[in-house]
């Protein structure tokens, strides 16, 4: 939504800057068809006591006036122009500067999603870590424990298949080192899933796993220690918030979200 | 036992904590959005809420201030859970406004377990 709005700003931006562009030209055209006319008349009038700038009782002033007036125009372009230019850098300075606080919280959104991956990752390991010696032993509940189990890992199959798809929609920006880790670690995980001799899934290397979960996220603090706080990220819906308007204009972490989830959504139906 | 509220908005995190907490004896019920967790906190009394800061709508934040104004912060002891990259400077000011503590995710079953058992109602 952002991207469409900032074509359309530079589009804006770029069809006005031809329209002065062109305008300018006219004006300058024009003045210089008329005052060079004048310049010219004047110069007729130019003879041995009465050269072009002499300023004589009986001598034609006007080559001083096309001066001064060609001057008093030279001075109101350059101003214009620097006005207009300063003008289109102020903007572009805002372009820039919205698209960098959209990368910073587009950022944010995929460590924090992340994180929150993780998080169910660990929970839904650890469960199964608990319930698969409960399945040995308990014999009344079994398919009760089963169904958990094979719940969990349900679970663990999609949210790697969640965490693929969010390092594919955020790559840029992500740093490749953790999209290599995280990469790697949905590998472990997937290779995790072995079958043991009563034919049930079991997951192994829990502790290891956790452990370079962990690691990751130490590593996203370590490279992206410049966060976006927290209290700029989420729209203010309170009454008592003073940037409301100023947060609800910007894309967050709202917007993000349902992006990534038609993203997400298209991949899902085109598979 | 510890009455437990969990205010997140992501459903499987909300599950797995039903069934971890609940069955680690405690009772733990959850909601998926802070206005729906700020009306519980009204009507019920909870030792603990784990409330989550990155909600849509009407995120941790809001909440707190919410429970601020009305007076009900100390109500309940309030544990951040979040994935948000909070700053340690936010996590004290909210100490200072009555915030028990902040977990950050992701953390593993036993050390939330731990961190519960810890919290002294």
């Amino acid at each position: 939504m952002t991207c469409t709005n900032s074509t359309r700003s530079y589009d804006q931006i770029m069809n006005r800057i031809v329209t002065i562009a062109l305008s300018i030209t006219m004006i300058f055209l024009s003045e210089s068809l008329y005052f060079g006319n004048q310049a010219l008349a004047a110069l007729s009038n130019v003879s041995d006591n009465c050269p072009v700038f002499s300023i004589k009782y009986g001598c034609d002033l006007s080559g001083w006036l096309h001066l001064i007036f060609d001057g008093l125009i030279a001075a109101f372009l350059g101003l214009f122009f620097h006005h207009l230019a300063h003008k289109q850098g102020l903007k572009l300075k805002k372009i820039v500067e919205e698209h960098d606080a959209m990368e910073k919280r587009r950022r944010e959104f995929a460590i924090q999603s992340l994180k929150n991956h993780f998080t169910t990752l660990l929970f839904s390991m650890s469960l199964i870590n608990k319930l698969e010696p409960m399945y040995a032993s308990d014999t009344k509940n079994r398919d009760n424990i089963k169904d958990q189990i094979s719940r969990n890992y349900e679970i663990i199959s999609r949210v790697i298949d969640d965490i693929k798809n969010l390092l594919l929609f955020l790559n840029d920006v992500l740093e490749p080192q953790i999209i290599n880790d995280v990469n790697q670690l949905c590998q472990t995980i997937d290779q995790g899933y072995v079958k043991d001799v009563n034919k049930q899934l079991r997951l192994i290397d829990y502790t290891e796993t956790k452990n370079k979960i962990n690691g990751l996220c130490k590593t996203f603090d370590e490279l992206h220690h410049a966060v976006v706080p927290v209290q700029e990220l989420f729209p203010r819906t309170s009454s008592n918030s003073p940037s409301n308007n100023r947060t609800l204009k910007k894309l967050n972490y709202q917007e993000i979200a349902l992006y990534c989830r038609r993203i997400l959504k298209k991949v899902d139906s085109s598979k | 036992m510890k009455k437990i509220l969990g205010i997140d908005d992501n459903a499987d995190i909300n599950e797995l904590l039903d069934t971890i907490l609940n069955g680690s004896g405690h009772e733990f019920i959850y909601v998926k959005s802070g206005i729906e967790g700020l009306k519980l906190i009204r009507e019920k009394k909870f030792d603990i809420v784990l409330l989550d800061l990155a909600m849509p709508e009407f995120s941790g934040f809001d909440v707190i201030n919410s429970l601020v104004k009305e007076g009900l912060l100390t109500k309940q002891k309030i544990i951040l859970f979040t994935a948000s990259s909070v700053l340690d400077s936010e996590i004290e000011d909210l100490i200072k406004k009555g915030i028990h503590s902040c977990i950050r995710k992701p953390v593993d079953v036993d050390f939330l377990l731990e961190k519960l058992e810890q919290v002294q109602v």
